[in-house]
């Protein structure tokens, strides 16, 4: 944990200890008063080719996130989902799976630090994450569902260096630290044999999660 | 005043919409399930021979009864017995194919594949004293109708002590139980009795073979004729043939498969005497021309694949069965000219049609 925070604070101030000789440039508006931005992860793309390597999980949570910002004061929320129906059969006997995913990230950061192409933003975040998996056996007899949730939610705390191309383009590299409690229900029901049938809620399980500073992005201002 | 009960409407009509909108899987019409069972039971307790009506015996050698019969019927076609409704006995043990499978490994409940080929079913009294399954690790027959079903990749029942209450739950077995133990009360003890009924009524008795003991084998061909005689020298002391009633009993045999591995390893899994890496039961040969594919994991397609195999196949083994030359390396059975036709000919005298035809072992779901 030590460690990470370490790692957090000088990702935080090395870019600013390196720029810190450089005189501003009163010429080149290193913020607008307000304005729009759009913050997209580069990650997924890089990673397109090694979808199952597992060092994919490094990436951030944030696929894209939508900005406002207001003097040095941003407001970001990000909302990603994804809904599958599939059919399937099992020996004749046919079975529907229905899964949907939905990820909400409302999130506040604040500029502290600003040359004339560096920015560091440092915020906050919460953090959703719906997964729900339904699934069915229609038989003759009976309809048998099996039904997962998984909840997740929490905060963490980010921070992001933004190298300014221009006042359109910036690209931006991003350290965080999760703090998460994820909890399972599992309902499964058989309508002819109840005593099989089950409701299990597990206990919060909470997750501490650091990521490197290893999360691309880019930020288009409009 | 009007804009509250407006509001209150729309919030009435809001609360039913969302109540319809809830995903709630509809039951579908038991209806839907109809038994086709004969007014008059059939009779399991009996069969038509060539030599007569013989009565078919029980494990503990009293009569079948017909109605612990009837009911093991349709327990043994009943989906409903396998976890997610998807596979039933008989799904693996096919009427047509005398109660075998057609493919090397059949498929379970989530059509993952099993671990050994599915055997043909008849006359099990024949091998009630050696033992069921490849292994002869269940030697009860009332334990071993519920080994598949609570297998993980067979039918998935892993809760069996459930499997009273989901099919208590079946409306159309209260009748049957009630019927035949004179309440209608279904335990787990009464569904095992009745599934090995049923299995132990499925007797094969009507081949061509069984005609001729009684007329000498006068019908046979030449080629059926030569193949007994090269059967009772090559292959009979493994699948044996007591006098009085011409029994395909089956022993233990095998070991002369893949010398280097063995992924499926039979006896030595179950018996407390080790090393019997390989060995399997040997099974009944009766309707053996409908039960391919052969041999425990089904390697061998077709007879005469087979019986290449142990003309010249069998490789050297130390758990090599005595029968096949045992440590003194292969002994392959002896077939010179048509000698592996003539001994197809005769293997194909002991195909029943009566029993992969008859009614009263067919479903008695919607047909």
């Amino acid at each position: 944990m030590r460690r990470h925070l370490y790692l957090l604070v000088c990702t935080l101030l090395l870019p600013g200890v390196m720029t810190a000789a450089h005189k501003t440039d009163s010429t080149f508006r290193t913020y607008r008063k307000h304005g729009l931005h759009l913050l997209v992860s580069l990650n997924p793309i890089l990673n397109l080719s090694k979808k199952d390597n597992p060092a994919n999980f490094f990436y951030s949570k944030i696929p894209f996130e939508l900005q406002y910002n207001y003097k040095r004061h941003t407001l970001g929320f990000s909302i990603n989902g994804k809904s599958k129906k599939s059919k399937d059969s099992v020996n004749g006997l046919p079975n529907e799976t229905k899964r949907l995913r939905l990820f909400l990230s409302p999130s506040y950061s604040y500029l502290v630090f600003q040359r004339k192409h560096w920015q560091i933003y440092s915020g906050l975040a919460y953090i959703y994450q719906y997964e729900d998996t339904f699934k069915t056996f229609k038989s003759d007899v009976e309809v048998i569902s099996k039904h997962s949730m998984i909840k997740e939610n929490g905060f963490s705390i980010f921070s992001r260096i933004h190298y300014r191309f221009n006042r359109k383009f910036s690209l931006a590299l991003e350290t965080a630290i999760y703090l998460t409690r994820t909890r399972t229900e599992f309902v499964e029901n058989y309508p002819l044999t109840p005593s099989m049938s089950t409701h299990h809620k597990s206990p919060y399980n909470y997750r501490y999660i650091f990521f490197i500073p290893s999360n691309l992005f880019i930020r288009y201002s409009f | 005043m009007k804009k509250l009960m407006l509001s209150g409407f729309l919030m009435i009509l809001l609360v039913v919409i969302s109540y319809n909108c809830r995903k709630i899987p509809v039951q579908p019409d038991l209806g839907g399930v109809r038994l086709y069972l004969p007014v008059q039971t059939y009779e399991y307790n009996k069969v038509n021979t060539p030599s007569g009506v013989k009565n078919v015996f029980y494990e503990d050698s009293t009569i079948i009864d017909n109605n612990k019969a009837t009911i093991g019927r349709v327990l043994f076609y009943d989906k409903s017995l396998s976890i997610n409704n998807s596979v039933a006995c008989a799904s693996c043990h096919s009427q047509k194919n005398a109660f075998s499978d057609i493919v090397p490994f059949s498929r379970g409940f989530e059509e993952k594949q099993t671990l050994r080929n599915s055997m043909g079913i008849s006359n099990l009294i024949e091998v009630a004293s050696i033992g069921y399954f490849w292994d002869a690790r269940d030697t009860m027959i009332e334990d071993m109708v519920f080994g598949p079903i609570a297998n993980h990749i067979e039918m998935g029942f892993e809760r069996i002590d459930l499997i009273a209450e989901k099919v208590g739950n079946l409306p159309y077995y209260r009748s049957l139980f009630q019927k035949c133990y004179g309440n209608d009360k279904i335990t787990a003890e009464r569904m095992r009795e009745c599934l090995g009924q049923f299995l132990f009524s499925i007797v094969s008795y009507n081949s061509r073979f069984d005609a001729g003991l009684l007329n000498n084998f006068s019908d046979f061909t030449s080629s059926e004729k030569g193949g007994m005689t090269i059967f009772l020298d090559e292959c009979s002391v493994c699948h044996f043939i007591t006098d009085d009633e011409a029994f395909f009993k089956g022993w233990w045999g095998g070991g002369g498969g893949n010398t280097i591995k063995f992924a499926n390893i039979g006896l030595d899994e179950v018996d407390a005497d080790k090393g019997r890496n390989g060995l399997f039961k040997v099974p009944g040969l009766r309707n053996i021309s409908k039960t391919a594919p052969y041999m425990h994991d089904g390697r061998k397609e077709t007879l005469e694949e087979v019986i290449d195999f142990y003309s010249g196949g069998i490789k050297a083994n130390p758990n090599l069965s005595w029968e096949l030359g045992g440590t003194n390396g292969p002994r392959p059975i002896w077939l010179a000219g048509s000698a592996r036709d003539e001994l197809i000919a005769f293997l194909k005298t002991l195909d029943d049609n009566v029993l992969t035809t008859d009614k009263k072992f067919s479903s008695p779901f919607n047909p």
